[in-house]
C-alpha cells in the first residue's frame, strides 16, 4: 500500500494507466545502478529519484570540479571539491528522504565490476569513457543484465537499451573500442549540457518503463540526436553472427 | 561498389565505425556483399564515449 504522502506525491504519474498503484509499488521496489553522476547521470539519476525508485545506487569516483557545471546540474558551486557520489546522495535526499541511496565512490574496474552491479536490476550506463562503457557491456551480457547505453558528444548523443543481457549489443554496432587518440570525450570535445541531459533523460524512461514492464524498450535500435541541426532518428541494428554476446 | 570496398578507400577500419544504409545498420559480416546504390543514404557513425 502507498502511503497518503506518496499518494500525493506521485499523483500525477498514478493516474496513467501504464503506472497506477500497482506501477508506483515496481517501482519501489526497483533498484538502478546509475555508473556516473556528470552530465548523463545529473538528469538521469533525478528523475529516477523523482519518479519513486526505492533504490539507487551511484557509482562515481571522481569530485565535483567547477568544469563540470555547464552541464551536471545534480551538483553546484558548494559541491565543488566534494565527492560525485556524497553531492548525490544529498540532493537526493533533499528530493525524497524515503528514497534508498547506496554510494559506489571506488572507479568501475574489470576486478569490481561484477560485485557492483549484481545486486541491481537495471544499469545506466552514463560513464564518461570508452574503457567503462566496453566494461559495462561486456559485464553485463555476462550477468544478463539489462541496460541502456548512453554516450555524448559535441551536440550528439546516442542511447540503446540491452535487455536481460541479450543482444544485440553494443560490440555489435562498435565491434571495438577506437583508438585512444581518437577519443571523443566531454573532456577533448566539448558537450552542450542539455543535449547530455536529453539522453541521460531518455535513459531513466527507459530504466522506469523496463521495471513498469510496460511499452517497448530501446532494444535493436539506436536513437542517434543530433542537435546542432536539431535530427533525431532511429536506427534499426542486428545481433552481429561474429560477437561474443548471446 | 561494395561497402567493404568504400570503407578501404576512405581509409575507415570497418571495426571502430557502425555503417547506417537507409536507416538501417549494416551486418558487418555483410560489408563484403553490400553493393552501395545510387539512391542509398549512408551514414558513417563513430563511437562517442563522452557522459
Amino acid at each position: 500500500m502507498l502511503s497518503k504522502e506518496e499518494k500525493e506525491r506521485y499523483s500525477r504519474q498514478l493516474i496513467l494507466k501504464e503506472i497506477g498503484p500497482f506501477g508506483q509499488k515496481k517501482l519501489k521496489n526497483g533498484k538502478v545502478l546509475v555508473i556516473g553522476a556528470g552530465g548523463l547521470g545529473s538528469p538521469a539519476i533525478l528523475e529516477l529519484a523523482a519518479a519513486g525508485i526505492g533504490t539507487l545506487g551511484i557509482a562515481d569516483f571522481d569530485t565535483v570540479e567547477l568544469s563540470n557545471l555547464n552541464r551536471q546540474f545534480l551538483h553546484n558551486t558548494n559541491d565543488i571539491g566534494k565527492p560525485k557520489v556524497l553531492s548525490a546522495k544529498e540532493k537526493i535526499g533533499l528530493l525524497d528522504p524515503g528514497i534508498k541511496v547506496i554510494k559506489h565512490g571506488e572507479r568501475i574496474e574489470k576486478n569490481n565490476i561484477m560485485g557492483i552491479i549484481a545486486g541491481y536490476d537495471i544499469v545506466l550506463d552514463c560513464s564518461d569513457n570508452f574503457e567503462t562503457k566496453y566494461l559495462i557491456n561486456d559485464t553485463c551480457i555476462r550477468l544478463r543484465k539489462t541496460f541502456v547505453h548512453g554516450a555524448v558528444s559535441r551536440f550528439t548523443g546516442q542511447l540503446f537499451t540491452v535487455k536481460n543481457g541479450t543482444g544485440p549489443c553494443l560490440r555489435c554496432v562498435f565491434r571495438e573500442p577506437p583508438p585512444k587518440e581518437v577519443e571523443f570525450t566531454c573532456h577533448g570535445m566539448g558537450i552542450l549540457g542539455s543535449v547530455a541531459a536529453v539522453i541521460g533523460s531518455l535513459q531513466a524512461t527507459e530504466a522506469i518503463k523496463c521495471l513498469l514492464e510496460k511499452g517497448d524498450l530501446l532494444t535493436g535500435r539506436l536513437i542517434i540526436v543530433e542537435a546542432l541541426d536539431m535530427q533525431v532518428r532511429t536506427v534499426a541494428f542486428k545481433k552481429d553472427p561474429a560477437c561474443t554476446c548471446k | 561498389m561494395t561497402l567493404s570496398k568504400l570503407l578501404a578507400i576512405k581509409n575507415i577500419r570497418p571495426e571502430i565505425v557502425a555503417v547506417e544504409r537507409n536507416r538501417d545498420i549494416v551486418d558487418k559480416a555483410l560489408y563484403k556483399d553490400t553493393v552501395v546504390k545510387e539512391n542509398d543514404i549512408l551514414e558513417i557513425l563513430h563511437f562517442i564515449g563522452g557522459g
